[in-house]
C-alpha cells in the first residue's frame, strides 16, 4: 500500500476548491483512482468525514489569505473598497491550487494572479502600483542581507564620516519607478485620500532595512542626492570632491546620517 | 524500551519568538514591564534566506535556543530533501540551539503539498514512515529531539489515534515529546479531540516542552471567540494537574503569543511564565526560577 494517494486526497481537497466541490457532490472509486489512490487505500479514503474536512478547508483557506494579507496589507485593504473580496480569493486559490514550503514563491505566485487580475478589469490602475510596491517591499524584507567583508558594525561607526573612509550602498535594494506616491497612499485610507490618487510619477529607492529583522524602507529617491555615487565602493574623499567644494562639509554630514540610517556600508581602515 | 529520552540542557519557561519587528518591540514592552525569559523558541524557516542572521539574533538573545522545524516532514513517505535537513542542521550548530522541536505530521506530496501541518492517518504504514523519519533526524542531530503533536484536522482513520501514535514513534525513535496544548485546542473548531484520552495515551515521563497559547484579553473578549477563552481555561487546569503527576516534569514550558491579531499582552506572558516557574521550575523553598 502506498501512503501518498491518502496524502493527495487530502491535500487535493484542501487546497484545490473545484475539487473539493467535485468530491463534495459524490466521487466514484474510479475518481478517486485517478487521484491517485490505490484500492486498499480507498476504505480509508471513504473513513474520512467530508464535513469535517471541509471545515479544516475553510480554516486553511482563511489562514492563507491571512498570510498574503500581511505580505501585501495596503493593497488589500485599498481592493477590498473596490470590489467583494470572495471571488478575488477563490479565484487565486483555484489559480493556485497545490501549494509551496517557499514563501516567496507563494509571495510571486499572488503578485501575478493579482496584476492579471488588475489588468483585466476597470479597477484603478494606482491598485497596480500600490501591489508592486507591497512585492517590493514584501520581497526584500525577506532577502538576505549581502555582507561585505570589512563592513564596519553600526556601533563601530562613531560620529564621523572621514575622509579616508570607504562607502557603499548596502544591499539589497532596488530603484522602482511607480506612476503615483505610493508611500503616501500607503499611509492614509481612501476616505482621507478623497477618491482614486491622481498620475504622479515617483521613484523610490526601496531597501533591505539591516537594523530590523525582515523589514524593508522605502524612501524618495530624491532624498538621496548622492545616490548614483554610492553604488560603487569608493573613498568618501572621491565621492565628495566630484561637488561644488562648499558643499563639502554638509556631504560629510549627509554621509554620516546614511551611515547611522544603515543605508550604506563604512569601511574603514585600521 | 528507554522511558528516558536524552534530557534537554535547559530549564524554564519561555515564549516562541519571532524574527520579525513586531516582536522586537514586544520584547522591549515585556522587560519594561519585568518579564523574562529563560528560553526561546525559534522558527528555523525565518532564517532559512538569512543563515548569517541567526548566530547574531541567538547572542543578542542571551538565553537558550530551541529550533523549531518542519524540515523533516515527518510524515511524507519521500525522505525530506537533503538540503532543508542540511540546512536545518547547520542554523543548529550557527545558533547553538539547544534541541529541535518538529511536527508529527504529514505535509503532503511535493505537487500538491497542503499548506498546513497535517495530521497523519494512523495507520500501520504512516507509523512506520514517522518512525523511520524521526530515527534520520535524531541520527542527523547534535542535540536532543521533541516531537510535537498536530492539529486534528480530521477524524481518525487508521487504528492509532494521535496519542497512541505519539506514543509509538516518540518510543521507537527514543526522542522527547513536544506537548502542544495549543493544538489540542485548536482542534476544536475542526475536529475536537478527546482531551482525556489523548492525555492518557500520552508517554508523561517523555514530555521535555509543553506550547501554551496566549491571546490578547480585550481581542478574546470579541463575539465569537468564546471557545477560545473556554480552551485557555482548559489549558490552565491542564497544565496545573499535569503538575500533580510526578512522571510529568517538562524541561520547558513555552508560550505562543498569537491566538489572537493583536499578541498577548506582555504582562500576561509575565504571569504566565511565573506560572509555569511555580508548577516546575521553583523548588520549596522558592529557587530555581528566574
Amino acid at each position: 500500500m502506498s501512503l501518498e494517494g491518502v496524502h493527495r486526497f487530502l491535500t487535493v481537497f484542501l487546497r484545490n476548491p473545484a475539487m473539493r466541490a467535485d468530491i463534495l457532490r459524490g466521487v466514484s472509486d474510479d475518481q478517486l483512482r485517478s487521484l491517485g489512490v490505490d484500492d486498499p487505500e480507498l476504505p480509508l479514503v471513504r473513513a474520512i468525514d467530508l464535513n469535517v474536512l471541509y471545515r479544516s478547508a475553510r480554516g486553511l483557506a482563511d489562514e492563507r489569505r491571512g498570510r498574503r494579507r500581511q505580505e501585501f496589507t495596503q493593497f488589500i485593504d485599498y481592493l477590498e473598497q473596490f470590489i467583494p473580496m470572495e471571488p478575488f480569493w477563490e479565484g487565486f486559490e483555484q489559480a493556485y491550487p497545490s501549494g509551496t514550503l517557499h514563501r516567496m514563491e507563494e509571495v510571486r505566485r499572488f503578485s501575478d494572479y493579482a496584476t492579471r487580475f488588475l489588468l483585466e478589469s476597470p479597477l484603478p490602475p494606482f491598485l497596480l502600483d500600490l501591489m508592486q510596491f507591497n512585492l517590493h517591499t514584501t520581497s526584500l524584507s525577506e532577502a538576505p542581507r549581502v555582507q561585505i567583508e570589512g563592513a564596519l558594525d553600526d556601533d563601530a561607526i562613531g560620529d564621523m564620516v572621514l575622509p579616508s573612509d570607504e562607502i557603499a550602498l548596502r544591499e539589497p535594494y532596488r530603484v522602482v519607478e511607480f506612476r503615483c506616491d505610493v508611500i503616501r497612499i500607503a499611509s492614509q485610507s481612501l476616505s482621507q485620500l478623497g477618491g482614486p490618487p491622481p498620475y504622479q510619477p515617483t521613484t523610490l529607492f526601496i531597501q533591505k532595512d539591516w537594523s530590523q529583522p525582515k523589514t524593508a524602507r522605502a524612501i524618495p529617491l530624491e532624498e538621496l542626492p548622492m545616490f548614483r555615487h554610492l553604488r560603487e565602493r569608493a573613498l568618501v574623499h572621491d565621492r565628495i570632491a566630484q561637488f561644488d567644494r562648499r558643499l563639502a562639509y554638509s556631504l560629510i554630514g549627509h554621509l554620516r546620517e546614511l551611515a547611522h540610517r544603515g543605508i550604506i556600508h563604512v569601511f574603514r581602515k585600521a | 524500551m528507554s522511558t528516558t529520552p536524552p534530557a534537554l540542557p535547559v530549564r524554564g519557561a519561555g515564549y516562541l519568538r519571532h524574527f520579525h519587528r513586531s516582536h522586537e518591540d514586544y520584547a522591549a514592552r515585556l522587560q519594561q514591564v519585568g518579564g523574562k525569559a529563560d528560553v526561546y523558541e525559534l522558527l528555523s524557516f525565518h532564517f532559512f534566506n538569512e543563515m548569517d542572521q541567526i548566530e547574531p539574533f541567538a547572542k543578542r538573545l542571551g538565553k537558550p535556543i530551541i529550533l523549531h522545524s518542519y524540515a523533516y516532514a515527518l510524515g511524507n513517505p519521500t525522505r525530506p530533501a537533503r538540503g532543508i535537513r542540511d540546512r536545518l542542521q547547520e542554523l543548529v550548530r550557527r545558533g547553538g540551539a539547544v534541541a529541535i522541536s518538529e511536527h508529527i505530521c504529514v505535509t503532503g506530496p511535493p505537487e500538491t503539498y497542503c499548506g498546513t501541518f497535517l495530521t497523519p492517518p494512523g495507520t500501520d504504514e504512516q507509523t512506520a514512515v514517522l518512525i523511520e523519519n524521526a530515527r534520520l533526524l535524531k541520527q542527523e542531530s547534535s542535540c536532543p529531539v521533541v516531537l510535537e503533536n498536530a492539529v486534528q484536522f480530521y477524524n481518525q482513520i487508521g487504528p492509532r489515534s494521535i496519542g497512541k501514535q505519539m506514543r509509538e514513534v516518540c518510543e521507537a525513535a527514543d526522542v522527547g515529546v513536544l506537548l502542544s496544548l495549543s493544538n489540542v485546542s485548536f482542534s476544536d473548531p475542526y475536529h475536537p479531540m478527546d482531551k482525556e484520552a489523548f492525555l492518557a495515551e500520552l508517554p508523561l515521563e517523555r514530555v521535555q516542552e509543553v506550547h501554551y497559547f496566549l491571546g490578547h484579553s480585550e481581542e478574546q473578549r470579541a463575539p465569537g471567540l468564546e471557545g477560545m477563552v473556554r480552551e485557555m481555561v482548559w489549558q490552565q487546569k491542564t497544565l496545573e494537574a499535569l503538575a500533580r503527576r510526578p512522571e510529568f516534569r517538562p524541561a520547558v514550558v513555552v508560550f505562543e503569543l498569537d491566538a489572537t491579531t493583536t499578541l498577548a499582552e506582555p504582562e500576561k506572558l509575565r504571569d504566565h511564565m511565573e506560572m509555569a516557574r511555580d508548577l516546575f521550575f521553583r523548588d520549596a523553598a522558592g529557587r530555581g526560577g528566574k
